[in-house]
């Protein structure tokens, strides 16, 4: 009977595990090139829609600039609205009338008022019924006219300076020039003060140019367009950009995230962006990553017009949701096949075995050993062999991550050199020629001004060029020449510079002048080259003065994972570019500040930089505790080098992924080693009873290794964090920050360092804690005038806050209070007692209404590595958690409200500064209070099944059991309350394989008491109850785990 | 098993056979080749400018070629010497069309040979990629203008000068519809002519031209001479003290290879409005150059037309694959829209006609026969056939009497 119940478990445990393997297949396999091919038709209807809507604007834009009317109003060049008191045209003050003259006056401004009335009524009309956000009227000078909403705009010249480079000046500029309808570039509009885009119409009277209309698009319409997430389940969304440069630069809001209008990502990437391919003029489908770097399922096509691309995407985990469910049912079908042959085997061991003898007898390799025959031992190989492989492909995995990053910083290092000196050929290449054309005379003396302001218009990067002669070689009479396009008071002095002195030595130098520009804190540079004159004498020195900024730029924005940077030295070891200015700024060498630091790998490293230019090599920071891997590249024009410096830590595999990989270790090795045993017991090495206790220690083993394995990998992934560890890296965030306030036009961002230190922290019902200690900020006297003082806690429940303590040291005041109070903290004790709890207490500035970020206090901490727990006192503890790490960290937010600010939205009101405490729990506890007391219940479950024979009394039994059963019950209620959460517990699983065990004794008595006649029954099932008792509870366990922590 | 049982089995297993074997083999059975047209003067006065051209066409289709092809087939370029001559190159591209069956032509240079090939691929209806900048007027429904219109060079090159060199012009050049167009720009934003000048292609004196300039003291000179007349004019206006600083000049048929060909630096500090510099310092720009470079060494200085007639090869490429073939009716339908991510930045075919949108760059001629940029539209701007200082009919008229005036010569 037992043989063929086996029999037909292990048959369709078979059919259903191929019938799974076939669905998720032909699933996994059908879904993408179906979904492709969807995605494909909307991108192309909604590209359509978005070129239809263009074209009517386009049309609606051209139908009004025909006007009779407005072409009079420009062509009259006069400011319609709003209408202005008529003014003397010799005097801004208004005349003073004869009453003949105030009448004809009147007349005339009657009429103008009546005609701007007209045009203003007739374009604000249009305006609503068109769809156009704003018109606005530009005269040939540039000055516009009219505007129909923005009426500060009126009088604005968008030809001026500060408005030439924005897009609506790029679109009058290429209409006018070109005399063609323009779309503009569709970014943030200085003048506007808000995202912008036009369409530009040239205006001709009479054959004569007299002016453009500039119609403001309203972007809304587009992204209601492109926006509508019919068909793109729950993850799919659109996404629109335009290639600027290097870059990609994302133009709408999306579904999963409302702020990336305007956010700019490297255009090529491995794996490619989704949207790559559209910026660039393509159309497509396929697999792709995104800006989140998910692997996603997207179309994607080029809207011409714009130079936008579009992409319409839905993430890949999504759309392969169902199939990984079914994946992951038939490996557990898998595990429920193979366990069933397991047993199957055994049951069906004698009739195996005489096959085998009969084929052993029939064929030639009788002679190998039979041991090597059995099933069990192929199946053995199968199993170590998959063991192996894991282990193999775990070790892989971890080594190419870094393989990879390693491979990634050579190339961004590289490129980044290349492109910082294709920068200098350029500097180079403008004192060569100046210098040449001195030679050949082709540069007249006399011409000298006019072409070094030339080059100066030329070349944005070049900040000043200095001429200068040396003495008596301009002609006999003059001692000192020179020509510069700044001015220079002490013209003597300059033969005494380094960069003259140099390039007369030399022939050519390039210098570093770290503290040339106070203004804006970015260094500028020189480089010098001596110029001769016909007889090939040296003639003089050509200096050419550059800013750094745009050199310093390419190197801020790249950098390896999320607090990666790059550097660059120069050929004496100081840097020229450092995430930290004040480095910078005091010309601090690598090797001073490895010293600083007290960092020896780090001083080893400078001065293998400086001799041997290595390409990259590891170092290890005390100060944060981890392991850095610094890349170096060598400028070869002037000897700088460009390096990129990343974590460790940031680029390995997830330790997500390093417990799936442990997990299958666990599990092929598991039934390899049951395997093993298999093929011992097979040679009566040991008794079925002997089989069982040692299979139930090797389950004990695994669940125990499971839980191991899940403690170790319990940490907190930092590839997707803002995590601050160091100065570089806060330096870092602050450098992107100001970036995004510059591009945004605000102000940059008050920075007020924040510290905290708690003494104590208990928790205080299901979402709360105590907390007690000291937080303070740091204000600078001079800067932080206008902002209010404080510090807010928006968790806080209930907190009191002591009187401050303020200490003043030079210009800064440091402001300390004392704090105890209540936190909202939600507890997520699903995983108890493998849960990690992590403590974040949210620290938010007073003053929300200004710009402001509040850094952490970093110089204010002894150690700042999150081993070191800054900010928690030596004697603080938490009562059954071990304190692992303490951190402080920059999230992303996103309020629903504007707090009644109408310049809310601001760069800072983007991010919060939030303080962490990571603490793993103690298993002392929860072994003592409930896994002892479960297997307590679970041994008097099995002694009582030990006792019980087949006569014994069924009332005395079940009496035991049900005992045990409401101490179950009493156990499990306790765990509950104790451990408020939404979902099961990982812990109750283990109550709730108890209380199947308890139910199937109970059941297992009745039969024995009703039904003396099944013999089998009767003389068997007593004896398989016992040997299955202790295998099924660690069985069930061991997968539980596994699934649960997967 | 039965005989019957048998033969069933048998035939099901030739049929998979079959299909299998179909499968393997039917990819390089059907693996033909597909012609197109590769027309350029490759001898005569133009080869000089024309060469290169064909040189960078070939180039874009090695490329292709290399990556797998065109609807799994690869391009076969028929390469046609058009003689320097209009006849020629409508002759060639008749016997193209009709004996080589090509399914595409790329060339032409002057717009005689143009307009002498756009008459054949419109009575074949077969299809013309022009690669040079033209003076508008025409917009055929056969002929891919993959270069600038007027409103892409001369309109806004003049403009540039009328904001940053003077008001007075001296108009010089070949083309009558070019000097019209300048003359309504140059009136249109308040400027003057001062006088112009119009030279066949055959008049080689320079001196009048000279001495009309000394005597009319313009502001600045705008220069449409084809070929070698250039080196000839810009010699003599510098033997007479006429230098950039003085009275600049803006050309309009002066690129990076004529600079070369003409082995002068008298040109030095002039200007010249292309929408592609081979001083574009960007990426696709860097390898556009690295490519030419690697296939031909650095015997060629790359222009605007080479630029284009590589675009303008991947720019079928791209319709044929959307069109899934390679008949003009289907291709001209799949062309509209199509973009590329070309050295001088994206350009794409225009939606209602075959005219291209183009960048605009203003350049000075540098010593070594470069181009320092000055300005950029940084921004593709739309193809007008007809620029509109005149209507379409005024233009249309213009055009007919040109050419009855041409013909009566």
């Amino acid at each position: 009977m037992i043989k063929k119940i086996a029999g037909y478990t292990s048959l369709l445990l078979f059919i259903i595990t191929c019938g799974m393997l076939g669905i998720y297949n032909y699933s996994r396999y059908s879904i993408i090139p179906t979904y492709q091919e969807k995605l494909m038709s909307m991108v192309h209807k909604r590209a359509n829609e978005v070129n239809t809507y263009l074209n009517k604007q386009e049309e609606n834009a051209l139908k009004l600039s025909q006007e009779p009317s407005i072409i009079d109003a420009l062509h009259s060049a006069r400011i319609i609205s709003p209408v202005q008191p008529l003014t003397s045209r010799a005097h801004s003050e208004p005349v003073e009338e004869s009453s003949a003259l105030k009448k004809i006056l009147q007349q005339v401004q009657d009429e103008r008022e009546e005609e701007n009335q007209l045009v203003s009524t007739l374009i604000a009309a249009h305006k609503e019924t068109m769809g156009f956000k704003n018109i606005l009227l530009v005269d040939k000078t540039g000055t516009i006219l009219f505007a129909t909403t923005k009426q500060n705009l009126v009088g604005t010249n968008i030809n001026q300076q500060q408005h030439t480079s924005s897009s609506l000046g790029k679109s009058y500029e290429r209409a006018s020039m070109a005399l063609t309808n323009d779309f503009s570039d569709f970014n943030f509009n200085t003048l506007l003060q808000e995202p912008a885009l036009f369409i530009t119409i040239p205006i001709l009277r009479e054959k004569k140019f007299i002016g453009a209309l500039s119609y403001q698009l309203d972007q809304e319409e587009i992204y209601l367009i492109t926006n509508q997430y019919i068909g793109l389940e729950k993850t799919g969304e659109v996404t629109l950009a335009k290639k600027e440069g290097p870059n990609v630069v994302f133009l709408s809001p999306t579904r999963n995230n409302p702020d990336l209008a305007f956010k700019k990502r490297l255009l090529f990437t491995k794996p490619p962006l989704a949207i790559q391919a559209s910026v660039l003029g393509q159309e497509g489908s396929g697999t792709a990553a995104d800006y989140r770097g998910k692997d996603v399922v997207g179309a994607w096509k080029f809207i011409p017009k714009l130079d936008w691309g579009m992409a319409i995407k839905i993430d890949l985990d999504e759309l392969l949701q169902p199939t990984n469910s079914l994946y992951n049912l038939f490996l557990l079908f898998l595990i429920l096949l193979i366990m069933s042959l397991l047993i199957n085997s055994y049951l069906f061991y004698p009739l195996i075995q005489k096959t085998l003898k009969t084929i052993n007898s029939h064929r030639p390799f009788n002679t190998i050993p039979s041991a090597l025959k059995s099933p069990f031992f192929i199946v053995l190989l199968i199993a170590s062999g998959f063991t192996a492989k894991t282990m193999f492909q775990c070790q892989n995995s971890k080594s190419s991550a870094i393989e990879k990053a390693k491979n990634e910083a050579i190339k961004t290092t590289a490129k980044n050199a290349e492109s910082i000196e294709s920068i200098l050929e350029k500097v180079a290449f403008v004192g060569q020629s100046i210098a040449d054309n001195l030679r050949t005379q082709y540069l007249a003396k006399d011409d000298i001004a006019t072409r070094i302001k030339r080059d100066i218009i030329e070349h944005r990067i070049i900040t000043d060029i200095t001429v200068l002669f040396a003495p008596y070689t301009y002609n006999k009479t003059t001692e000192v020449y020179v020509q510069a396009t700044t001015n220079i008071s002490q013209t003597e002095n300059l033969f005494k510079t380094k960069w003259y002195t140099q390039a007369m030595e030399k022939g050519s130098t390039w210098i570093i002048n770290p503290t040339d520009n106070e203004e804006n804190k970015k260094p500028t540079a020189t480089y010098a080259c001596t110029f001769f004159d016909t007889e090939n004498k040296p003639n003089g020195v050509i200096a050419i003065t550059y800013s750094l900024k745009q050199i310093a730029r390419l190197a801020e924005y790249s950098g390896i994972g999320q607090t990666g940077y790059s550097i660059i030295i120069a050929d004496n070891g100081a840097f020229i570019f450092h995430p930290i200015n004040a480095l910078v700024q005091a010309e601090t060498t690598l090797l001073q500040y490895a010293q600083s630091k007290g960092n020896e790998e780090l001083a080893f490293i400078a001065q293998k930089v400086a001799t041997e230019k290595l390409p990259l090599i590891s170092s290890y920071s005390s100060e944060s505790n981890e392991q850095f891997w610094i890349c170096t590249h060598p400028i070869n024009i002037n000897n700088w080098t460009v390096g990129s410096i990343f974590s460790q830590d940031e680029i390995t595999i997830s330790s997500q992924t390093v417990r799936h990989y442990h997990f299958w270790i666990l599990i092929w090795a598991t039934i390899a080693i049951f395997l093993l045993l298999a093929l011992l017991c097979q040679y009566s090495l040991f008794s079925l009873t002997l089989y069982a206790v040692i299979a139930n220690i090797i389950l004990i083993l695994a669940l125990i290794t499971s839980w191991y394995v899940i403690k170790k990998t319990t940490i907190i992934d930092r590839e997707s964090r803002t995590i601050i560890t160091d100065q570089s890296n806060l330096s870092k965030f602050l450098n992107n920050l100001n970036d995004d306030a510059d591009r945004k036009h605000e102000a940059p961002p008050i920075q007020i360092p924040c510290g905290i230190l708690l003494h104590s922290l208990s928790s205080s019902g299901a979402d709360n804690i105590t907390v007690s200690g000291y937080i303070w900020n740091k204000y600078n006297k001079l800067l932080d005038t206008n902002v209010i003082h404080g510090i807010d806690l928006p968790q806080a429940t209930r907190m009191a806050f002591g009187n401050p303590v303020i200490s003043q040291a030079g210009n800064e005041e440091t402001m300390t209070w004392n704090i105890q109070g209540v936190l909202f903290q939600q507890q997520n004790y699903a995983q108890y007692p493998f849960d990690q709890e992590q403590i974040q207490i949210v620290l938010e500035h007073k003053d929300i209404e200004k710009n402001i970020i509040l850094t952490p206090d970093l110089i204010a901490y002894k150690k700042i590595s999150p081993e070191a727990t800054p900010g928690l006192d030596k004697e603080f503890s938490v009562s059954g958690f071990t304190i692992e790490q303490a951190f402080f960290e920059y999230h992303k937010t996103d309020h629903n409200t504007n707090f009644g600010f109408k310049e809310y939205g601001k760069v800072t009101d983007d991010y919060q500064l939030i303080y962490n405490a990571i603490m793993n729990r103690n298993l002392l506890n929860p072994f003592v209070l409930y896994l002892l007391p479960l297997l307590v219940i679970l041994f008097s479950l099995f002694t009582t099944l030990l006792v019980a024979g087949k006569n014994t009394e069924p009332l005395s039994i079940l009496g035991g059991y049900t005992g045990l059963f409401f101490a179950l019950i009493v156990l499990q209620r306790s765990l509950r309350e104790q451990h408020p959460a939404g979902t099961t517990l990982y812990m109750e699983y283990a109550f709730f394989f108890t209380y199947i065990t308890i139910i199937f004794l109970i059941i297992h008595t009745i039969l024995m008491y009703y039904y003396k006649h099944w013999k089998t029954y009767q003389n068997n099932s007593l004896y398989f109850m016992r040997i299955l008792f202790w295998p099924f509870q660690c069985i069930s366990w061991l997968i539980t785990t596994l699934i649960f922590f997967y | 098993m039965s005989k019957k049982w048998y033969l069933i089995l048998s035939a099901i297993a030739l049929c998979i056979t079959c299909i299998i074997a179909w499968q393997v083999f039917a990819p390089h059975i059907q693996q033909k080749t597909i012609k197109i047209g590769i027309l350029h003067s490759l001898s005569g006065d133009l080869a000089i400018s024309e060469k290169p051209v064909a040189d960078a066409a070939l180039l874009a289709i090695k490329e292709i070629n290399a990556a797998g092809g065109v609807l799994g087939k690869h391009i076969e370029p028929l390469l046609v010497d058009g003689k320097s001559d209009d006849n020629t190159f409508a002759t060639e591209a008749e016997r193209l069309i009709t004996q080589d069956k090509v399914a595409a032509i790329f060339g032409g240079w002057t717009s005689p040979s143009r307009i002498a090939v756009k008459g054949v691929v419109e009575k074949y209806n077969s299809l013309l990629f022009y690669p040079v900048q033209f003076e508008g007027v025409e917009n055929s429904t056969n002929v891919v203008y993959t270069s600038s219109t007027p409103n892409q060079q001369v309109i806004p090159g003049v403009t540039w000068c009328l904001q940053h060199l003077g008001k007075k012009f001296f108009i010089v050049g070949n083309d009558l519809i070019l000097h019209g167009i300048s003359t309504d720009v140059i009136t249109a934003h308040g400027g003057t002519v001062v006088y112009d000048y119009l030279l066949t292609f055959d008049d080689k004196n320079v001196d009048p031209i000279i001495q009309k300039i000394i005597d009319t003291k313009p502001d600045v000179i705008l220069n449409d001479i084809e070929g070698q007349t250039n080196v000839a004019f810009f010699t003599e206006l510098r033997k007479k003290g006429i230098t950039p600083e003085k009275i600049p000049s803006m050309s309009f048929s002066v690129s990076e290879p004529e600079l070369n060909a003409f082995k002068t630096d008298s040109m030095t500090g002039d200007y010249a409005t292309w929408s592609y510099f081979e001083s574009i310092d960007n990426n696709e720009n860097k390898i556009f150059v690295k490519k030419i470079e690697d296939e031909y060494g650095k015997k060629h200085d790359i222009g605007d037309a080479m630029e284009a007639a590589y675009y303008s090869i991947y720019l079928w490429k791209q319709a044929v694959e959307k069109a899934q073939s390679t008949a003009t009716e289907l291709v001209i339908p799949a062309l509209h829209n199509q973009a590329f991510n070309a050295p001088q930045g994206i350009i794409h075919i225009a939606e209602n006609s075959l005219q291209t949108w183009q960048f605009v760059r203003i350049g000075k001629i540098r010593s070594d026969n470069k181009f320092t940029i000055l300005w950029s539209s940084e921004k593709s701007i739309k193809p007008l056939p007809y620029p509109p200082t005149r209507t379409i009919e005024e233009w249309d008229k213009l055009r007919v009497e040109l050419t009855e005036k041409e013909n009566k010569q």
